[in-house]
């Protein structure tokens, strides 16, 4: 089947000059001596590291609250929003205060998409994504995030809302049945 | 001449549907422009279902007496100066009956603003988010946002009411299902309703806990969180599982439940509507008859006992296994003679169950006695409990070796005792746990061969122990003491490498020369309905969800 269109127009020859390659050499090395006088794009990754938006979306991490709370009552609207399903949770029943919480609360780092929805979906505001993008592991297993390590990423997050504090403050003396 | 007047007319009705005739015993209304016909004496709420429309409710339960104290269910009835609770308004003759005015919607709107002003939003932490009256009426009906900027009344949280029973005050809308269901059905009358106002708190009296067999049924009924069932809390989020309709298999009434069901394990069960058998309710001891699943250790896969005698137990390939169980049984049988071999089969089985041991152990292989032992516990109680605990015996005297009978089991042991049986086969049953034989007896057989769900002492005990589904795993049909035929469906992927009971004994049975394909458990059962005139014209599809009564001589 003949091709359609119009072929290009070539010169049969190029030119002795060009035959030669110099113009073209000389054009990239001043491409080249132009830029050692410019400002240096290159970032010495990992020593220097990204300035990241505020709304950066990065590993998903566990907080607690002023008193050191863990904040997640294991209320598994995380793990059932979750595209990916990445996260497995366990509950468990607390003795004190706010009935419940995680007993296993594991991400798999490898199946997270950063999507955030966790983090939108929940409403203690127990989860967060942080501005931590890096993951590193020699296997799968290391790749799952424990609760412990999540908690440890997430740090403490005061929060103004102080939804449980009656019944921690109850729980602490020990009015509370 | 004036012209002549026209005669007065009266006002000519609506355009509208005109009202149904009813006979003598019926009265017919409108509801929403929609004409019904209910019975003399129904309440406009029920007339309001059978026409298919929800009128909302919280007290109102169709097992209970009428308490109207949730006012959710307010209609508007032509005629009626003000909205009236559709629960405690009988349907008249003529009632014109509206759900859907502005003023019932608004009203709506009040109530549940009123039924939240105390309630304490802990939806994540509380058992019943996902399946909360509160929520889905909120969505449905309230108005979204909150304006009680003060502070709300505290009650005790977490308080157990009962050994299993968790009460939250705080959730609590003193609907007084609880407190009725305890005065009317299990007539045991734990709970009351104590002091007035924004006090009122459900409670117990003084050292009389919520105790009684049936105190589960107050935790369903519950339109809000505040009963929690204790072995379930936090196990798992209801909108995680999934239920699966069955009958129950812990008594011989068969109660209808929902196993309910996530990442294969039975997380609850709670009773299914049938007006039939269990009507709204199951006792306490069916609804935690999946522990024993998880609590009991499992026979992973097929185990035989190494070739020489006194060996340990081996895992073994199933058809190593069967082969094996065949070959003890026959050789027995030529050295001994086949009234050397007998069998115990339980009642606890299904019908398919028990028509294959028939077919296969009894026919095909050719023992000549199968004991079936009774199960008795207790007494009759006056709802549901059944002192005869095998869920299956009219099945088996139906369809399989006979109805359960202590003598025969008996006179089989002893005679495994005198060493006058030499091969035993048990199905599905523990005589070893049971007490009904000492290990020493059980010893001196040449073969025993024990089909079980679990590692039981029996099945430690065995020469060949065959693993077969638990509770839940496994199609079959149980029928109840009052002949009514139930499915259990199979809700769970079977344990590792256990398979259906019916499956095993087709193929240990084909090792005798059983024909038949018998590829389903409904196919077991159509065979069945073929030939015992009792099942008749039944099959699976036919008992549906709720069951049917085999015809009994």
């Amino acid at each position: 089947m003949p091709l359609k269109g119009t072929p290009v127009k070539r010169a049969a020859h190029a030119g002795l000059l060009a035959a030669t390659y110099l113009p073209s050499i000389l054009k990239g090395m001043w491409i080249t001596l132009r830029h050692i006088f410019r400002r240096k794009v290159t970032m010495q990754y990992p020593e220097e590291t990204w300035k990241l938006p505020d709304n950066y979306r990065g590993l998903p991490a566990l907080v607690r609250d002023d008193q050191a709370r863990v904040k997640c009552v294991a209320c598994f609207l995380c793990e059932y929003v979750c595209p990916p399903k990445a996260i497995h949770i366990e509950a468990q029943e607390i003795p004190t205060g706010v009935e419940k919480g995680p007993k296993v609360f594991d991400i798999n780092m490898l199946r997270c998409i950063m999507c955030g929805y966790c983090e939108e979906v929940c409403p203690e505001q127990a989860i967060f994504l942080t501005k931590e993008y890096t993951t590193v592991g020699v296997n799968r297993e290391e790749m799952i995030y424990h609760k412990d390590r999540l908690l440890e990423m997430g740090g403490i997050r005061p929060d103004p809302i102080k939804k449980w504090a009656h019944l921690t403050a109850e729980a602490g003396s020990g009015t509370h049945r | 001449m004036a012209e002549p007047k026209e005669p007065q007319q009266p006002p000519s009705p609506p355009p509208g549907p005109a009202l149904p005739a009813a006979g003598p015993d019926d009265v017919s209304l409108l509801i929403d422009d929609r004409p019904v016909v209910v019975r003399k004496g129904t309440t406009v709420l029920q007339a309001a279902e059978q026409a298919g429309l929800l009128v909302p409710h919280y007290c109102y339960h169709a097992g209970l007496s009428i308490a109207g104290n949730c006012r959710m269910c307010l209609v508007e009835i032509e005629k009626a100066p003000k909205l009236q609770i559709g629960c405690a308004t009988a349907a008249a003759q003529g009632m014109v009956v509206r759900t859907q005015t502005a003023r019932v919607k608004s009203t709506r709107e009040a109530i549940m603003e009123f039924l939240l002003i105390n309630h304490p939003l802990d939806c994540p932490i509380c058992d019943q988010a996902g399946e909360c009256r509160l929520q889905q009426y909120e969505a449905a009906y309230g108005a979204g946002r909150s304006r009680f900027n003060e502070e709300k009344v505290h009650f005790p949280k977490r308080y157990d009411i009962g050994r299993n029973v968790v009460f939250d005050a705080e959730r609590c809308i003193k609907c007084t299902r609880c407190v009725r269901f305890c005065d009317e059905v299990s007539k045991t009358h734990e709970l009351a309703l104590f002091d007035r106002g924004d006090h009122a708190i459900i409670g117990t009296f003084p050292g009389r806990p919520l105790d009684n067999p049936y105190s589960g049924n107050t935790v369903d009924i519950c339109p809000v969180g505040a009963l929690t069932w204790k072995p379930f809390r936090f196990r798992a989020r209801v909108w995680f599982l999934r239920d699966v309709p069955s009958a129950c298999a812990g008594c011989a009434r068969g109660c209808s439940v929902n196993l309910a069901t996530y990442n294969n394990r039975i997380h609850r069960i709670t009773p299914r509507q049938n007006m039939q058998v269990n009507r709204f309710w199951i006792c306490d001891a069916g609804r935690e008859s999946h522990a024993p699943l998880s609590e009991r250790p499992r026979l992973a896969g097929p185990r035989a006992l190494a070739a020489c005698k006194g060996g340990p137990q081996q895992e073994a390939a199933w058809e190593e296994a069967l082969d094996r169980a065949a070959e003890l049984l026959r050789e027995t049988a030529k050295a001994h003679g086949s009234g050397a071999l007998a069998g115990i089969v339980s009642a606890r089985l299904s019908v398919e169950d028990l028509h294959l041991a028939r077919k296969a152990l009894s026919e095909a292989a050719g023992i000549p006695r199968l004991g079936v032992p009774p199960h008795v516990e207790g007494e009759d109680d006056h709802l549901l409990i059944r002192r005869d605990r095998t869920p299956n015996a009219k099945g088996a005297a139906l369809a399989g070796p006979g109805a359960p009978h202590a003598g025969r089991v008996k006179e089989i042991l002893e005679d495994v005792a005198a060493g006058r049986v030499r091969a035993l086969v048990v199905v599905g049953e523990d005589p070893l746990g049971d007490g009904l034989i000492d290990a020493a007896a059980l010893g001196r057989l040449d073969a025993l061969i024990v089909i079980d769900w679990w590692k039981s002492p029996t099945a430690e005990a065995a020469h060949v122990a065959l693993p077969s589904c638990g509770y839940g795993e496994c199609e079959g049909v149980l029928v109840n003491f009052e002949g009514r035929a139930q499915r259990m469906r199979a809700a769970l992927r079977p344990w590792a490498e256990a398979e259906p009971t019916w499956r095993i004994l087709r193929e240990l049975g084909r090792r005798f020369g059983l024909a038949g394909e018998y590829p389903t458990a409904s196919a077991v059962f159509d065979e069945v309905a073929a030939t015992v005139p009792a099942f008749a014209g039944l099959s699976h599809r036919a008992l549906g969800g709720l069951g049917a009564v085999v015809k009994e001589a």
